[in-house]
């Protein structure tokens, strides 16, 4: 399996649905070798420790400055803050940081034995067809996000041709969503039976999801933005229903958890709007924390412009925090006890915020509607269709 | 040595009739520069040699036509 992201090392939620997957086929007994860009030193030990399942996961380490929602300025950002003799170890651009992880991939499949080649996202693409092309074994092209999520149409034509090639080489591909499955029929014309679905489950055992954290906010009601601040989180959609919720209920606090490219200016929009005493800007959040804030929020929005998943919904569901997501996501597919909006209606999205925090039967029946719906969703499901898709394509 | 025009077309054309390409795609077997590449497409496509079967903001996608296939073969 090629990946980028393992847990703790993680920018999104590529890390947990790959951390989640592999500890899933480990428990339908699939041994699982998972080469990620390099760990931090003591990470490695400590994290098999840990996590029991996940000592049956072989690491092999490739060292890499890559992350998976990198664009080239912002690789080059990385690399010029790099010292001048590690520079020599990493590729100039992202492209050729790709092809040095590819070439690692190389070294790695000759001297490793499996079935399938299993591959996330268009950074590992082409260290999946590499090593299909060593070994003969057939490739299983996971797609968690495409160039249109991520850019909203105005695409790198450089990682469009990674991504399209990738899925035209792989022998069967797993979307994590109808919504993504139909986002790459319609952008890179793949045959429709080549792609099956897995929605993502969460872990229903994570003892952190009962912590029951209360909000330090006692008089007021608080509103939830979790996930990285890019363009395809919509979080300006955040701030201007924010900016409305507040004209009908002025008793309430945006917790906004996140970093990312549009950060500045959403501090800046908060501040021109005059909001600043009405938000609480956190920062990144990772592990336990995530769970804490979810638990703090009486609501969590998920303003999603292109949202392939949205693991978070169903993490703020299982943290008994009802959710309000966009219709523009793939979780919006399988969770009934939510609202849903479309990204752009900001009006609908106040309606509805004011509506949940005005009203205690509704904000009640939903938390627990939406609590009780999330015990629907486990790790076993989605690692046993991904078992489903690895026997289909051994069996060709 | 460089390529004249007719070889570069010829060897888009055969790239091509190994089946549907993207400019990428053609580039690399054809040992052509991508936007060479995409510059003699676009003639091929105006005398009908090609045809773009699929078109996005994230991937263009090339075909031969019949009148190509029967005078390559």
């Amino acid at each position: 399996m090629f990946g980028w992201e393992f847990p703790p090392m993680k920018s999104g939620g590529l890390g947990t649905a790959c951390y989640d997957l592999c500890r899933g086929l480990y428990k339908e007994g699939i041994e699982v070798t998972f080469v990620v860009p390099k760990l931090p030193k003591d990470s490695k030990s400590e994290f098999v420790k840990l996590m029991g399942a996940n000592q049956h996961v072989k690491f092999q380490e490739v060292d890499s400055i890559i992350t998976p929602y990198m664009n080239t300025k912002e690789y080059l950002e990385v690399y010029e803050h790099l010292d001048e003799n590690m520079k020599e170890n990493y590729g100039k651009t992202l492209f050729s940081e790709v092809h040095r992880y590819t070439k690692a991939a190389d070294l790695i499949t000759k001297r490793s034995d499996f079935d399938v080649i299993h591959v996330h996202d268009w950074m590992t693409y082409k260290a999946g067809i590499v090593a299909k092309e060593i070994s003969g074994k057939p490739i299983v092209a996971h797609i968690h996000a495409t160039e249109f999520d991520r850019t909203g149409g105005n695409p790198n034509q450089a990682i469009s041709q990674i991504e399209y090639e990738g899925l035209k080489a792989a022998d069967l591909i797993i979307a994590n969503s109808n919504y993504t499955k139909n986002n790459v029929i319609k952008v890179y014309n793949i045959n429709p039976d080549k792609i099956k679905v897995v929605h993502w489950g969460i872990d229903e055992n994570n003892p952190a999801y009962n912590t029951n954290e209360v909000s330090p906010f006692k008089d007021e009601k608080t509103v939830l933005f979790l996930g990285r601040v890019t363009l395809q989180k919509g979080p300006e959609y955040f701030v201007k229903a924010a900016e409305n919720v507040i004209k009908y209920v002025p008793n309430v606090k945006f917790i906004f958890a996140g970093s990312g490219d549009m950060f500045p200016r959403i501090v800046n929009e908060v501040a021109d709007r005059n909001l600043s005493d009405k938000f609480v800007f956190t920062g990144f959040l990772k592990g336990d924390d995530v769970h804490r804030a979810f638990q703090m929020a009486d609501l969590y929005v998920m303003p999603s412009v292109s949202e392939p998943f949205g693991l978070v919904a169903l993490e703020s569901l299982k943290n008994n925090t009802p959710i309000l997501i966009s219709k523009q996501s793939g979780v919006s597919e399988v969770v009934t006890n939510a609202f849903k909006v479309d990204f752009w209606d900001v009006e609908e999205m106040t309606n509805k915020i004011v509506s949940f925090l005005s009203y205690p039967s509704l904000s009640y029946e939903l938390k627990k509607n939406g609590f009780e719906e999330s015990k629907k969703f486990n790790l076993a499901e989605p690692a046993k269709k991904c078992i489903d898709c690895y026997n289909e394509v051994i069996e060709w | 040595m460089k390529k004249t025009y007719e070889e570069i077309r010829r060897n888009v054309l055969l790239s091509l009739f190994n089946g549907k390409k993207t400019i990428n795609e053609i580039s690399r077997d054809s040992g052509v520069n991508w936007k060479t590449v995409q510059r003699h497409l676009t003639y091929l496509k105006g005398i009908e040699l090609v045809s773009e079967v699929f078109s996005s903001p994230y991937v263009r996608i090339f075909d031969l036509t019949e009148k190509a296939r029967e005078k390559i073969i």
